[in-house]
């Protein structure tokens, strides 16, 4: 019966994909891209997205060996019973780390930007509170509620419509100034915005439909999100010269600062960060629900409102008392970039590698409904 | 148990039977019992005055007594409802529901004629649900009366009506659940019988008390039940697989599972043509986005974001604020309160009365409160834009809950600005995705989104376009149309 409330549709999979994804990384990766890859930044976050979609199709194929089984249980399975356990541990770790990168992003930009003298503590509150809310609840519920939030993101585009006026094409080129390797180094940059579609590895057996029509949307997904990237960053480099946008660490919110609304509505950018809360909540949630996962997977857990509750007062502390510096944002970026990589992409594939090996897979259980 | 049942029986004589009719129906001035010795046969009737029909109690009983033969039968009475009962309970609920008892000689089984009159007022047009074009009839307060208006509208036999007798102790109300038996699915309406006969109430039942024990979350600020007292929204939802609830006593009919958005619909969506139905529908949806926000926006953009006005707009808004001596949450939550008691004291009064009251708070308090420089103007104007959009819910109810809803976003706004308005919004929006109306999801086709109950939703298509019905209920036959206008093949 729990496990019934937890199925959505390969439909509903999208919307979740695509706003767990989108969220904590798109007000400021056009600057940190552009950073090394000039002109170019679109390469590298089409770069970045082909890696992502290679990913997602290992994953896929991950599931269809074992149709019923997160990439908990299947560690668990693959890697004998203490060596599972110590590797769900590390993606709990590697997840809240997200979760307190998310929040600090989160505290510092809305302090900075609009409650410039709010106390960081009531701004923090606000997401902890969303976060109990929302995050105990199950995957369908969360994915009803991303489906609402996607419109924002049609909007925050729409909305960028009005820079198209100022807009200089000629910032775009040449493009073979750039050096291969700068357009690499450009890619890892924007590793940290494409983190969430790894969520595909927790929640693809609770999808219900066939291969196919998960292939479909789960590929769907990450093409829209390469797409609203690349629009982004375009509109960023066009719309600001190199030397701008190498300054300003939130390319977006500048952007908007400088257009209107039809001349009746003015500093856009008001607008449109309290709107970015709302897609930086739906990226907490779905890592506290992959959290609650790995929960429920170790300690054998029927609710979630305790973890929920342990994870969300942790993450409001520890962002609330570290203290913050420059050094520290850019360390910790570093540390999620590198425990993506061991977790999104080593794992899984050693995964497959040694499922193949001995032969391991799920499929005499049938297929998921 | 079986003792009492034992108790109950009738005995087998004639006089006891009266004699315990007249100790428990004793003190009841209008209870009346005549025996009657005819060919030494011994019957006796017992009935209320006061809700029995005279003409059949003095034409059909007493008159076709008087001529029983010997070896008649009671039941030879010419009426058409007539019953056999031994048990004693039986005997007293008829009573109250106005049968007249009759107790033959010595044997021990009585028979019940059914004569009730309850008196009803006539049907007309509900107040609080006045439509333009349609039909302008409404539900009164009997429950065969209504069911007598549905079953004008729906004649088929899939119609089916179940009475069910809701309370405790010896207090009962009877409810219906009426349902098309091809349509609903059958698993909504058990659930739903479920729910109203688990109900245990030793008070008299109304729609109101019944919807708080069967609804999923009381704790919501949103009704999750329809209630209507339109005969011409009932039968839609029904044809739509929804099940209705009678409660007898009640002009309100109660209609489940319905989503967020049934509350949004109304029967002149349907009698206009389709492009104006539409925007009537945005123009109400818009109306539910600004009575919950617009108040807490403009507090937002005065106290936290005046840069978000173009230069020309803040000096006009800046000039009218300029006098008042406190911040613009304090003139909101004086206007609306001030536009709460209006409205409250406006309905408690005759209608008369009622217009005076609108023009001493309308014109009166309006003109003076900002003269005195109590309440900016612009503020004034905010709160009647606020107040009147609420007012355009088909649904009272719902236009309450919304306005409600407008105190805690202000009171965010006047915290957070505009930070707290978006996460005001997201806990409304979370808590809406998380309500469920029997087993339906309360805010489909939004969140969860389905494609094809939006046709419905927020525009609405031509009817010959609705090929399916909508799924909030789950229906069975989800075919309601073709999608094609019959004769447009023809070649005309």
């Amino acid at each position: 019966m729990e496990n019934n409330k937890e199925n959505i549709s390969c439909f509903q999979m999208f919307f979740f994909i695509v706003l767990a994804t989108i969220g904590e990384g798109i007000l400021s990766f056009p600057n940190l891209v552009f950073k090394d890859a000039r002109q170019a930044s679109w390469i590298s976050i089409l770069i970045t997205g082909s890696i992502a979609i290679f990913l997602a199709l290992t994953y896929l194929y991950l599931h269809r060996r074992f149709p019923r089984k997160t990439i908990y249980e299947i560690c668990i399975v693959m890697f004998g019973k203490w060596v599972g356990r110590l590797i769900i541990v590390g993606y709990l770790i590697y997840f809240f780390l997200i979760c307190m990168s998310i929040n600090r992003i989160y505290m510092e930009t809305i302090k900075n930007w609009i409650l410039t003298s709010t106390p960081a503590s009531v701004i923090l509150f606000l997401m902890f509170m969303l976060g109990i809310y929302l995050g105990k609840e199950n995957l369908r519920m969360i994915t009803r509620f991303f489906q609402l939030c996607f419109w924002i993101i049609i909007f925050l585009m729409l909305m960028n419509l009005g820079s198209f006026p100022y807009l200089h094409w000629k910032y775009l080129f040449p493009v073979n100034e750039v050096s291969f390797p700068d357009i690499l180094k450009g890619s890892r940059r924007s590793i940290p915005s494409f983190l969430g579609f790894d969520s595909l590895l927790i929640i693809l057996p609770f999808v219900k439909g066939t291969m196919k029509s998960k292939v479909k949307s789960s590929m769907f997904s990450i093409v829209f999100i390469i797409f609203t990237y690349i629009y982004v960053m375009l509109t960023c480099i066009l719309f600001f010269s190199s030397k701008e946008l190498i300054l300003i660490p939130q390319p977006i919110l500048y952007l908007f600062k400088s257009i209107t609304f039809f001349g009746v509505i003015e500093r856009l950018d008001l607008i449109i960060v309290s709107l970015w809360i709302v897609m930086m909540m739906t990226s907490y949630v779905s890592y506290i629900y992959l959290i609650n996962m790995g929960f429920c997977t170790l300690f054998h857990l029927k609710k979630r409102t305790i973890p929920t509750i342990i994870i969300t007062v942790l993450v409001y502390f520890l962002v609330l008392f570290i203290p913050v510096s420059r050094e520290s944002i850019v360390t910790q970026f570093k540390l999620i970039t590198i425990l993506s990589f061991i977790f999104s992409s080593v794992i899984p594939l050693l995964a497959i590698i040694l499922s193949f090996l001995f032969h391991r897979k799920d499929m005499n259980e049938g297929e998921p409904q | 148990m079986s003792e009492e049942t034992l108790a109950d029986t009738i005995h087998s004589d004639f006089h006891l039977n009266i004699q315990t009719m007249n100790n428990t129906f004793s003190n009841i001035h209008d209870f009346k019992t005549r025996v009657f010795e005819i060919k030494e046969r011994k019957i006796g009737i017992t009935y209320i005055d006061s809700i029995t029909n005279k003409d059949i109690v003095n034409g059909r009983i007493v008159n076709e007594i008087y001529k029983l033969d010997y070896k008649d039968s009671i039941v030879d009475i010419p009426v058409a409802n007539i019953s056999v009962t031994d048990n004693f309970k039986k005997i007293y609920s008829g009573i109250m529901d106005g049968k007249v008892a009759i107790f033959e000689g010595n044997s021990n089984i009585a028979f019940l004629v059914d004569t009730g009159l309850f008196e009803t007022r006539s049907i007309r047009e509900p107040d609080s649900e006045k439509i333009v074009s349609g039909s302008h009839d409404g539900f009164v307060e009997s429950l065969n009366k209504n069911i007598n208006i549905l079953r004008n509208r729906i004649r088929t036999p899939n119609l089916k009506s179940e009475i069910l007798s809701v309370g405790g102790g010896d207090i009962t109300t009877n409810v219906s659940i009426l349902f098309l038996e091809n349509i609903a699915n059958q698993d909504v309406v058990n659930l739903v019988r479920k729910r109203i006969s688990s109900i245990n109430l030793e008070n008299n039942l109304t729609p109101g008390k019944l919807e708080e024990f069967i609804e999923d979350n009381s704790f919501s600020p949103f009704p999750q039940i329809l209630e209507t007292e339109r005969p011409d929204r009932v039968t839609a939802n029904l044809m739509d697989g929804r099940i209705a609830v009678l409660v007898e006593g009640s002009a309100t009919v109660s209609i489940l599972p319905v989503t967020f958005f049934s509350f949004y619909q109304s029967p002149d969506d349907y009698n206009t043509r389709f492009i104006l139905g539409s925007f009537l529908r945005i123009i109400r949806l818009l109306g539910f986005f600004i009575s919950i926000s617009l108040p807490s926006i403009y507090i937002a953009i005065v106290s936290f974001h005046y840069e978000v006005l173009p230069y020309e707009l803040v000096t006009n808004i800046k000039s009218s604020l300029e006098y008042v001596p406190y911040p613009p949450v304090v003139e909101a939550l004086i206007m609306q309160l001030t536009l709460e008691l209006l409205r409250e004291a406006a309905i408690r009064l005759p209608t008369s009365m009622a217009q005076t009251v609108a023009i001493v708070g309308g014109l009166v308090i309006g003109t003076a409160i900002v003269e005195a420089n109590l309440v900016s103007n612009t503020m004034i104007i905010v709160i009647a834009i606020t107040a009147i959009s609420s007012f355009t819910v088909p649904i009272h109810e719902m236009s309450s809950s919304i306005r409600l809803l407008s105190f805690p976003m202000i009171f965010a706004a006047a915290l957070l600005g505009l930070v707290g308005i978006v996460v005001g919004f997201m806990f409304l929006m979370i808590h809406l995705v998380k309500l469920e109306s029997f087993g339906a999801p309360y805010f489909a086709p939004l969140g969860p989104i389905r494609f094809s109950d939006l046709k419905d939703t927020i525009i609405r298509v031509p009817y010959w376009k609705m090929k399916t019905r909508p799924s909030t209920a789950k229906p069975i036959n989800e075919k309601q149309s073709t999608g094609k206008k019959g004769w447009a093949e023809d070649g005309e």
